[in-house]
């Protein structure tokens, strides 16, 4: 890693912090917007899209809704800039994605933001829970393959950060009793081989409209306000939004 | 903040002393009842008390003895369990709970994914894992730093907030979700 030993000692000892100036105070600063990362592979389409489709819900919500990418490919699709109902599309260039996204949210997010949305390299992604987010956002389908790969992502960082909060969102599930099963299913292995609890952010549906609307460059809450994939893609942007008030930064 | 660099671990005595007054950090206050106690065919580094009154094992391993720390911390604990009760009855001042089981923290530069399932197949609500190392700036002594590596189980949980419980939310209903893909029309 490039980081140096003294930029993350403050995280083990406060008092190091002491020793550094300039570090407290920049920690010190106005409310930051709490940010959840999304691991992605490259060209993942679905969880970008899902992503891209969460940051406009939030925005019709209220709230400033910012997704934040790295340079590259390993987000496609994502064009960088303003979108739909005032949301943004910020990317960021950094060996070390998690701090990059978190200068990136704290030099973009409008004032009072509460929430942004990184998409990170699942590659690697635990190590931005070292010490620059505190918050993971899984989605996992409900069979037993992404369960798994889930699972040992929820286990790589809670390993690094055991007070991270961890949560999942069943997507692909074709009804409410499907995406509990999986759901639970998952947290009661976390939580065994852990000792750590997931966070459940609901369920989403229709895959295939998530891809359409990245292609389209038209998000389904606003090409199809009423179809079931726009209102789970609102209800788990309620239930982010509920927990990024009272979110680790 | 300029000569920060990892240092090795103290002698004994130095080392213990350094840990009473780091052990905290970990999250909850731990009170030092012996040190350097001769255990099973070898040392045990602290014995302390939580402020519950429950008995917590304190070992540290050097690099690379990380699995066989684990091993001599189940051996020093069952060592110890059958003999707290005759240390209360001599030192009742020392306000413990033997009934309760003793909780291991171990303590190593690393710990390797064997050492860490180890732990977690032996006692996952038991045995505490973090990763110490110590740091110098320039001339001055080394610091340690403590990093949890595992939840405790039992310890941590009784003594910071309850960990987020895992419980499936959804404001939707089947209506919802009209299978058979409406949405996608």
């Amino acid at each position: 890693m490039a980081r140096a030993l003294g930029d993350v000692l403050h995280h083990f000892d406060p008092s190091f912090a002491k020793a550094r100036p300039g570090l407290s105070e920049a920690r010190a600063g106005a409310p930051r917007a709490a940010l959840a990362a999304v691991p992605l592979a490259p060209g993942d389409l679905l969880r970008a899209g899902a992503v891209w489709n969460l940051a406009v819900e939030i925005a019709r919500l209220g709230a400033a809704g910012l997704v934040l990418a790295p340079a590259g490919d390993l987000v496609v699709g994502l064009d960088e800039g303003p979108g739909p109902l005032g949301t943004r599309v910020e990317r960021f260039a950094g060996e070390e994605p998690g701090r990059a996204a978190r200068a990136r949210a704290d030099a973009c997010a409008a004032p009072g933001a509460v929430l942004a949305l990184a998409c990170l390299p699942e590659a690697g992604f635990e190590r931005a829970f070292a010490s620059d987010l505190a918050w993971a956002l899984l989605l996992a389908a409900p069979d037993a393959a992404s369960l798994g790969e889930a699972e040992r992502m929820a286990e790589r960082v809670v390993a690094v950060r055991p007070d991270a909060r961890v949560g999942l969102t069943i997507h692909g599930a074709r009804s409410v009793g499907e995406a509990r099963d999986a759901f639970e299913r998952l947290a009661r292995v976390v939580e065994r081989q852990s000792g750590c609890g997931l966070t459940s952010y609901g369920l989403l549906v229709d895959d295939l409209a998530i891809y359409r609307a990245i292609v389209e460059r038209r998000p389904v809450g606003l090409a199809r306000p009423q179809s079931p994939a726009a209102r789970a893609l609102a209800d788990v942007a309620r239930l982010l939004l509920a927990d990024a008030r009272e979110a680790p930064r | 903040m300029s000569d920060l660099r990892l240092a090795p671990y103290p002698p004994g005595d130095e080392l213990r002393r350094a840990l009473r007054a780091a052990l905290g950090r970990l999250g909850r206050p731990l009170r030092v009842l012996a040190e350097d106690v001769a255990g099973l065919e070898g040392a045990i580094d602290l014995v302390a008390a939580d402020p519950a009154g429950r008995v917590v094992l304190v070992l540290v391993g050097d690099a690379g003895g990380d699995l066989e720390l684990v091993a001599h911390g189940l051996a020093q604990r069952a060592w110890l369990a059958p003999r707290l009760g005759d240390w209360l009855k001599l030192a009742p001042e020392l306000d413990i709970r033997p009934q309760e089981a003793i909780e291991l923290l171990l303590l190593a530069p690393e710990f390797g994914a064997r050492a860490r399932a180890a732990a977690r197949a032996a006692d996952p609500e038991g045995i505490s894992l973090a990763r110490l190392r110590f740091v110098a700036d320039g001339q001055a002594p080394g610091r340690p730093l403590l990093e949890r590596l595992e939840a405790p189980g039992g310890g941590r949980r009784r003594s910071g907030p309850p960990p987020a419980r895992s419980i499936f939310r959804t404001g939707l209903a089947d209506a919802d979700l009209a299978v058979g893909g409406s949405g996608l029309a």
